[in-house]
């Protein structure tokens, strides 16, 4: 810590030199010259104390929001990324996708008949049904830059930078898969008394000037589809199917 | 000497000062706009009961965040406080910390490091607030 009042250091050293040299023309001056530099000393400590104590204070600042920004990014229940999150991450995409003309991907993954399961086994068992799908759902979906959200209630959404429609698909059929491997028990489910999901999937080669929730749309509508044809499958997004709402 | 109570705000303690019972309690978070208009007062009473009265005083510190400017002003009333005890008063401080609060904990032992004449205790106790 010493070292950054390297400066002061060196006049308190010149003092103390001046002091022993005894140049002083009377005793008076001396004293006065004594008692000056023994409150240039107390105040340079003090100097050294407050710098130290900011230093300790603006660190544990520094912890405490990077603990906030990682809370405001998770959704408590599920401990993946929440919606605000993906909002921000998916604009990054967005631009990063249009500055390097390749294309972008959503998933749109919505648990079926989910409020059939938190009715015939509770909300709190409900809740455990959906970390263990988000926990299935991060481990398909695992590429470094792929993200994966909680989008609402039982909705999830992937985000799957540097893919088009084919890779995107490919993707969805895995999530579909490795959920129903899980087997997880849904009494009130048609689809083989187990948990299913539904997804739906678009992708966009983004330009410049694009609208960006125009994808958002398409992945909804596509998800829709999936769930008007049987549920339990995913559907990619198709423009003769789209109703325009 | 007169009671002086200065309610605290979002920014500035609550100040407490008994004269009769030379009791002085700052509680609270510091960081005033104006550190040293807001500690003016406080300086001045301290400067005052050391020169008027000659009671014991017992300064209670329980702060749980203070700025930089703060953190002078808190050495400037050691020092008067450690004058004091110099020219013969009798004077204690408690800084008094939240167990789960490191950071002030950390600082009331900076604090006492530089202290020679002046009794200066940390006192760790249970959150309360």
């Amino acid at each position: 810590m010493n070292e950054i009042f390297a400066k002061e250091e060196q006049v308190a050293a010149i003092a103390e030199k001046l002091l022993q040299s005894r140049v002083f023309s009377s005793a008076k001056d001396e004293q006065n010259y004594r008692d000056l530099f023994e409150e240039y000393k107390t105040l340079l400590k003090q100097m050294i104390k407050v710098v130290k104590l900011s230093d300790l204070i603006q660190l544990e600042l520094k912890t405490v929001s990077e603990k906030l920004e990682r809370v405001s990014q998770i959704d408590s229940l599920t401990e993946i990324y929440n919606k605000r999150y993906f909002n921000e991450a998916y604009l990054r995409e967005w631009s990063s996708a249009v500055r390097a003309n390749c294309p972008l991907a959503l998933l749109m993954i919505d648990i079926d008949y989910f409020k059939k399961y938190n009715d015939t086994y509770g909300h709190l068992q409900g809740d455990k049904c959906l970390k263990t799908v988000a926990a299935e759902i991060q481990h398909s979906v695992n590429r470094p830059r792929d993200i994966l959200a909680r989008f609402g209630g039982e909705e999830f959404i992937v985000l799957l930078p540097e893919t088009g429609i084919n890779g995107a698909a490919y993707m969805a059929q895995k999530v579909s898969d490795n959920i129903e491997k899980l087997a997880i028990e849904h009494a009130g489910s048609v689809l083989d008394k187990k948990v299913t999901v539904s997804i739906g999937v678009a992708a966009a080669h983004p330009k410049d000037g694009d609208n960006m929730d125009m994808l958002l749309k398409q992945v909804d509508h596509a998800l829709y589809a999936a769930k008007r044809e049987g549920r339990n499958c995913a559907r990619e997004y198709d423009l003769s199917q789209d109703t325009g709402y | 000497m007169q009671k002086l109570v200065i309610e605290k705000t979002s920014s500035t303690p609550y100040i407490h000062f008994d004269g009769d019972a030379g009791y002085l309690q700052i509680k609270g978070e510091s960081y005033p706009e104006n550190v040293a208009k807001f500690y003016t007062p406080i300086l001045e009473w301290i400067r005052n009961y050391l020169d008027q009265e000659s009671k014991e005083m017992t300064v209670e510190f329980k702060i749980t965040y203070f700025n930089s400017s703060t953190s002078k002003v808190f050495m400037t009333i050691l020092d008067l406080l450690e004058q004091g005890v110099i020219k013969g008063r009798k004077v204690s401080v408690k800084w008094m910390c939240d167990e789960d609060n490191d950071i002030a904990i950390e600082c009331g032992e900076e604090f006492k490091e530089d202290l020679n004449q002046l009794p200066f205790t940390v006192e760790v106790v249970k959150g309360e607030e």
